[in-house]
């Protein structure tokens, strides 16, 4: 519903000061099995008058999901402040939405908040089953899918070839996976070179670390362009649940130490492969 | 149940071709050969092709078989998972495979202006962001996705809401890719409502479907409909039966302008 911008026709707990107090969710922790989708909450509202609605059987807890890409959009009502819902694992791909309200189970014909703006004093409303109370605010997460092994490059990441002879390699975010794009000439040479997986590790400090802190710098400047894309998705993913990436600071000044994180160090991989085939052997510091 | 879909770096290659000058060729000779590399074999999911499977040529002038189309199509693949039924990658395949013949007559590209035959391609051959937007373009795709989301087990007809849906274009641009239409019980509600009330739709459907619409997106603005029952859909609905009844084609009302001015001067 996205009501937070809106000013509805009488207060509602969570939308600007209409009314005192508190309307928040604790969690929501997401389970993702083969077959099943768990959401787990809790529900912590502070306002007596609401909660006086919700023990009389006249409001309901709902948490609102929504998935665009498979078309899924329901609503789960409950009168306990807990509350697990359990979706069919088929039904939900790639970034779910999930947004919480308060409603109105009945009609409730003389609502008047006490703890309401001033705004309001003296005002009377009538209010519908359906009508919100409180609004929770939303949150997301990715329906993780055995295609989307987010800690795979492969999963967010492609390389091709482009159709220009030799020159710099180019990246292009508009697509499900990021995709770095070489010259003919570079593809040539990194084909030849990339059977011998030796190279993997320079490969990466080459190619997907730029590409990487260049997508991670769109993705926190530009959202609205990329957030319906895979990789987006899978970065948020990592964001959201990597425990390498939850307490670092996502701003794009960031993003170079973030693409290495998402990498897990390539840099330190690449010197190291470089050790490798110079075959420097003992402590390097020393060999220099 | 072992389906071919393309792979995805062959999808992006088939739309960077067509930006070639020979670009359209595939689509305006029909040619569905595909290299056998370029190609993912998915062992879970049905082949379409293997029993034989064909869609409804369209009858020109106006009778498109979508309905007809979309029901069989549906049956044929109804073990097919909504995530599966996401992936990019097998709705080309199947628009540039099994199905390159029939939408090459339900979308003739000869048609086009030769400037919007690529945009042209890329919206109806292609599914770039799998969901509801997509059912406004691609055929395929709204064949699977209209009956799944119509289906009703509990009905003598499962499909009665399917062909109430595919009666009329309003339905598959508007009311599935919208976003209350993305709530199951609202789309029902919506479908069961004309059915249930055809005296009152028996003019100027598409207008009354259109005031309904708008009715239903102002009041979602403050009131969670998603958390409403169907019946309860249906009877806020039937609220506005005077208002629906009223509702006239503004193209009536301007034609009838029109001639009235016409008669004036």
């Amino acid at each position: 519903m996205k009501i937070a911008n809106l000013s509805l026709p009488y207060p509602v707990l969570g939308v600007h000061d209409d009314i005192a107090g508190k309307y928040e969710i604790s969690g929501p922790d997401v389970t993702t099995k083969s077959d099943k989708t768990e959401i787990s909450l809790a529900h912590v509202l502070r306002n007596h008058e609401i909660q006086a609605l919700l023990e009389s059987g006249k409001a309901e807890f709902v948490t609102h999901v929504h998935c665009m890409k498979s078309a899924f959009r329901q609503c789960f009502r409950t009168s306990s402040l807990t509350q697990t819902i359990s979706i069919n694992s088929d039904e939900l791909r790639d970034k779910v939405e999930l947004e919480f309200f308060i409603i109105a189970s009945q009609t409730i014909a003389d609502y008047r908040p006490q703890s309401a703006h001033d705004d309001y004093s003296g005002f009377t409303f009538e209010l519908t089953p359906g009508d919100v109370l409180a609004y929770g605010g939303t949150t997301n997460f990715v329906a993780h899918k055995q295609w989307m092994a987010s800690e795979a490059v492969g999963s967010f990441m492609v390389l091709e070839e482009g159709d220009w002879k030799n020159g710099p390699m180019k990246v292009i975010l508009e697509r499900d996976k990021i995709a770095i794009v070489l010259s003919r000439e570079d593809f040539k040479r990194y084909k030849a070179l990339s059977p011998a997986r030796q190279f993997d590790r320079i490969f990466h400090s080459a190619l997907v670390l730029p590409a990487l802190i260049y997508a991670v710098t769109q993705m926190l400047s530009a959202k609205e362009s990329y957030e319906d894309r895979k990789w987006y998705q899978v970065l948020e993913d990592r964001k959201t649940n990597d425990p390498e990436l939850i307490n670092e600071t996502w701003e794009v000044g960031n993003a170079p130490v973030i693409a290495q994180k998402l990498l897990s160090g390539p840099l330190d991989r690449t010197l190291s492969a470089l050790v490798d085939i110079a075959g420097i052997s003992g402590p390097v510091s020393q060999a220099q | 149940m072992t389906q071919r879909i393309f792979k995805n770096a062959y999808v992006e290659k088939l739309k960077t071709a067509l930006a070639g000058p020979r670009g359209l060729d595939r689509y305006l000779s029909g040619d569905v050969e595909h290299p056998e590399l370029e190609m993912w074999i998915k062992r879970d999911l049905k082949d379409v092709s293997a029993s034989g499977f064909t869609l409804k040529d369209p009858e020109l002038p106006g009778k498109t078989n979508d309905l007809e189309n979309a029901i069989a199509f549906y049956e044929e693949l109804k073990n097919m998972t909504p995530t599966q039924a996401t992936d990019h990658r097998l709705w080309a395949y199947y628009c540039h495979g099994p199905f390159m013949e029939f939408l090459r007559k339900r979308r003739p590209i000869e048609k086009q202006e030769e400037k919007q035959r690529v945009r042209f391609v890329l919206d109806h051959w292609f599914v770039e962001n799998p969901g509801p937007a997509a059912f406004k373009s691609n055929d395929i795709f709204l064949f699977w996705w209209g009956p799944y989301i119509t289906y009703d087990k509990d009905r003598e007809d499962p499909f009665e809401l399917t062909r109430e849906l595919f009666s009329m274009l309003d339905y598959t641009r508007h009311l599935l890719p919208g976003y209350q239409g993305r709530s199951r019980q609202f789309t029902h509600a919506v479908l069961e409502f004309v059915i249930e009330n055809d005296g009152l739709f028996s003019k100027n459907k598409e207008a009354k479907v259109r005031f309904i619409m708008r009715k239903l997106n102002f009041i979602a603005g403050y009131r969670a409909l998603a958390t409403l029952s169907k019946q309860d859909i249906k009877d806020l609905i039937g609220k506005y039966r005077d208002e629906i009844s009223s509702t006239v084609d503004p193209d009536v009302i301007r034609r009838a302008e029109r001639e009235k001015a016409e008669t004036a001067g």
